[in-house]
């Protein structure tokens, strides 16, 4: 994948991951902590934490393309070097890791789903592009018969 | 070697005619160049030499420094390299879909998506062809006629 085909990737995952990371800090506050008042620095959250999610997409990069092995090797790679970006900027230290297990597996549970969303809505476009491609096809089948 | 060109009348029939010594290596280089410019590859299988229409081609595969013709059934090498047979196919709606391999778009039933960008070729056969990640924009591009 070229560089700029790369960025211009990660920063369509970046936008896609604030609009889940938002849907989910929504969804998880309600049920956790409905009462609770957030600053303005709140706002912010979403934003650094979708930063965490893609960072470790340059595990991806490559100038040649990948193998199917390879690619899913990386991708293993990428979500457990997420899993960890986001404990160490949402937890202060490892006693609080071990303390809090239900936020830590909670937070793993999110991050895989948030994970697999941006996947499913990614596979979706290129469904739509594959859609696209055929009917065009199908255009040009009939245009030389 | 000389070479003549005659215009003719339109009803009479278009012929080339090669008067050489012998039938070398580069003659039969020249023939199967128009024969493949005429809608007919020549393809080698089990020792037998047979004139494929270009229309019955899947597609053609390049392995291991050999050149393959892909039919519905039957597969035949040619001595013709992979970047020529691009050339020369491109007006017959051959497009390069990876490093290897020329595709014949009307041969193809539907496209969908594959892992890491890629995009999966289904031929009307059932097979499924690779098209990797580098030529999808060319794909895209000839089937808005950009390409042919």
């Amino acid at each position: 994948m070229h560089g700029k085909e790369f960025i211009m990737k990660i920063i369509r995952t970046y936008f896609t991951l604030v609009t889940l990371i938002t849907v989910a800090i929504f969804l998880i506050g309600a049920q956790l902590a409905p009462d609770a008042s957030l600053s303005y620095t709140a706002f912010a959250i979403p934003l650094i934490y979708a930063a965490c999610g893609v960072l470790p997409s340059v595990v991806m990069y490559s100038r040649k393309e990948l193998t199917v092995k390879q690619f899913l090797v990386r991708k293993v790679i990428q979500l457990g070097l997420i899993e960890i970006l986001l404990f160490t900027v949402i937890f202060d230290n490892v006693n609080e890791l071990k303390e809090r297990t239900d936020m830590v597996i909670l937070v793993t549970i999110s991050v895989f789903i948030i994970y697999t969303l941006v996947h499913i809505l990614d596979w979706f476009q290129k469904s739509l592009s594959a859609k696209k491609m055929t009917e065009e096809l199908m255009c040009l089948q009939q245009a030389v018969k | 070697m000389e070479i003549k060109i005659f215009k003719i009348r339109e009803t009479e029939q278009e012929k080339l005619e090669i008067h050489c010594h012998n039938i070398t290596e580069q003659i039969k280089e020249i023939v199967t160049f128009v024969k493949t410019r005429q809608g007919q590859l020549t393809g080698i299988m089990e020792n037998k030499q047979y004139e494929i229409p270009v229309v019955d081609v899947h597609y053609i595969e390049a392995v291991d420094n050999k050149v393959f013709i892909y039919s519905s059934k039957k597969v035949y090498e040619t001595k013709q390299k992979l970047y020529e047979l691009e050339e020369i196919l491109k007006e017959k709606y051959f497009l390069r879909v990876s490093k290897s391999l020329l595709l014949n778009l009307m041969k193809v039933q539907s496209i969908k998506p594959g892992l890491n960008g890629r995009f999966m070729a289904v031929l009307q056969s059932g097979e499924e062809i690779i098209i990797s990640r580098k030529y999808v924009p060319d794909l895209k591009k000839a089937l808005k006629g950009g390409a042919f």
